[in-house]
């Protein structure tokens, strides 16, 4: 037998996921994800904490947690966090029942054949090692976040008193994917510069703009620049000077956001939380065309939450026009007390926006 | 303005407009203190799919609700695939996940059940739920019964039939008998739905009866009230 001597190319998608004990999850089974994948429920049904799992499962490290509790402005300001100034997590907001005693564990973990990934994280004693990398300085009872992705050995973190999280040193995970994720605040100034400059020159920073263009059709160019602060400017066609993107209304600063990303995630995981936010209706095709186009020819899986009915036509529309994408397509409605999502495929996308029939 | 209303639905889908038209002015009559507007009937729609093999895909569709009261009425007719068992069976591979255990035969009232989602589902299978005989069949007793005209429009679609060849299938000689009579009445062929407004068809009888106490129980009665 002949081996290439290749590693076996990295299956990049998932097709189905297990939560346990991980926030409002006693249980959830995810099935059929496709590779964009839209994620309807009432509020407060646990969409967010879907692509929370999916941050965390995908990235194979515990950080998300404390990326999580920003955007959700959760961030707690301790004197005994490792980085004060920028607050870390309570952690017993990620585990189900809101509880953090030893035992207390969450799993997120692929199922089915091939790509098996895991992440496990389990509040546990502090072991002698912890305790001399990390001496306990803070009062409470003495309890390690047990963190275990994949092959990998556990790594303790150590936990204050107070319950939140000591991101001392973390691991670097072996194999890591790009994970993107794309909260509903609003991301402008310096942030979005900084997200320009990841791709700014690139091959991508081409589909950045045909993002824009979506809603401002005479972008002509993009490029970063300090005006008071850092901030995005563009260049209209026959304009005699650049102005700031921002002026140009809350949808362009968020195409941006959702372009750079997507275009950062190549060969990973790009979510979206309320992927509608900002956009006209008249801009919901045109978004849903540059997601599914740029997410296939880059192999990204998008994972993208909506609450919006012409959210779903839009993404209707695109599959109506290009029937070989109904396959990579599906709907997930996550519902209080289920223990799984609820599936709808691309064809039953189409014809609920066709017949006016709800799946939200 | 994206919408972002979250709605339970209820929703009657029907195979087209002749049912869509004779359900809302059926419960009308049978109904007559009921608001005249069936949207305010409680938000509801009776929604026509374009056909029976797209009405039921259709109620698989929503079927997958998470709130709400979803119906479908589909005719039974005397041809292949289309009698009342088979269109208890579709139903049943439709619903084969939602709902369980799942009755082996629709009950003569109709049928009403619960899905594991937490919606309240119900199927009408034109006429009565036993025999076969779609829509005409459920209108024929709307037909005041002193009026022998009808008796004459079935030898008239016979003869037009032996005489002239005329290409109606068998299966639709129902359908031929009672447009031929609605042809007759003061303003000249009017349509099912409109044909029960003006009052040519009368809501008579005890199946209209039971489809109307079905319809008040999927869709009106408050859904902790039954089990």
């Amino acid at each position: 037998m002949i081996t290439s001597g290749k590693k076996v190319r990295f299956k990049h998608m998932l097709s189905s996921l297990k939560i346990s004990g991980f926030r409002c999850f006693s249980s959830l089974r995810v099935d059929n994800m496709r590779r964009i994948n839209l994620i309807v429920g009432l509020n407060s049904a646990g969409k967010t904490c879907l692509l929370e799992a999916l941050e965390l499962l995908a990235s194979q490290s515990p950080s998300p947690l404390v990326h999580a509790a920003a955007r959700r402005g959760e961030l707690v300001f301790d004197e005994f966090a490792s980085d004060s100034v920028r607050g870390t997590a309570d952690i017993r907001h990620a585990f189900y029942g809101r509880q953090a005693s030893i035992g207390t564990h969450f799993q997120i973990e692929t199922t089915g054949v091939g790509n098996l990934q895991q992440v496990r994280a389990e509040i546990v004693p502090p072991t002698q090692a912890s305790l001399l990398q990390n001496p306990p300085v803070v009062e409470g009872p003495a309890r390690s976040l047990r963190w275990t992705a994949g092959g990998t050995p556990p790594f303790d973190n150590p936990i204050a008193g107070n319950g939140t999280l000591l991101l001392t040193s973390l691991p670097f995970p072996s194999e890591r994917r790009p994970v993107r994720f794309v909260g509903t605040g609003a991301v402008a100034g310096t942030a979005a510069a900084r997200l320009w400059g990841q791709v700014a020159a690139r091959p991508a920073e081409d589909k950045v703009i045909d993002a824009l263009r979506i809603v401002e059709p005479n972008v002509e160019r993009v490029g970063a620049g300090v005006y008071q602060a850092q901030a995005v400017f563009v260049r209209l066609k026959e304009a005699s000077d650049r102005i700031p993107l921002g002026s140009l209304g809350d949808g362009m600063n968020r195409l941006l956001v959702l372009a750079c990303q997507l275009v950062s995630a190549e060969h990973g995981m790009l979510l979206v939380d309320e992927i509608d936010t900002g956009l006209h209706v008249s801009a919901m095709t045109k978004m849903w065309r540059l997601v599914v186009d740029t997410a296939k020819e880059l192999d990204v899986q998008v994972f993208a939450t909506t609450h919006s009915d012409d959210c779903l036509r839009g993404l209707a529309n695109v599959l109506l026009k290009s029937p070989d994408l109904v396959p990579e397509v599906g709907l997930h409605r996550v519902q209080r007390g289920l223990e799984q999502t609820v599936f709808y495929s691309g064809d039953e996308i189409i014809r609920s926006a066709e017949a006016g029939i709800e799946i939200r | 303005m994206a919408s972002t209303a979250s709605r339970s639905q209820r929703q009657l889908i029907v195979e087209g407009p002749d049912d869509e038209h004779v359900v809302i002015h059926v419960m009308r009559k049978m109904r007559p203190t009921w608001d005249q507007e069936p949207r305010n009937w409680g938000g509801f729609e009776v929604k026509s799919a374009g056909g029976d093999t797209q009405a039921i895909k259709d109620f698989g569709i929503a079927a997958k609700a998470e709130a709400g009261s979803i119906g479908l009425m589909l005719d039974a007719d005397d041809q292949s695939g289309k009698h009342v068992a088979d269109r208890w069976n579709q139903v049943r591979t439709t619903l084969t996940q939602l709902v369980q255990p799942f009755p082996d035969a629709i009950p003569t009232e109709g049928w009403i059940g619960n899905t594991t989602l937490g919606l309240r589902v119900g199927v009408w299978i034109m006429p009565n739920n036993q025999v076969d005989g779609g829509l005409e069949a459920f209108l024929t007793p709307f037909v005041p019964a002193a009026d022998d005209s009808w008796v004459f429009a079935q030898t008239v679609i016979e003869q037009a039939k032996k005489t002239y060849n005329v290409p109606y299938p068998a299966h639709y000689a129902p359908k031929a008998r009672l447009h031929t009579w609605l042809a007759w009445r003061k303003e000249a062929g009017r349509p099912y739905g409109r044909a029960i407004k003006c009052g040519d068809l009368i809501p008579n009888g005890a199946v209209v009866t039971q489809f109307a106490d079905w319809f008040e129980r999927l869709f009106i009665t408050d859904q902790r009230g039954l089990a």
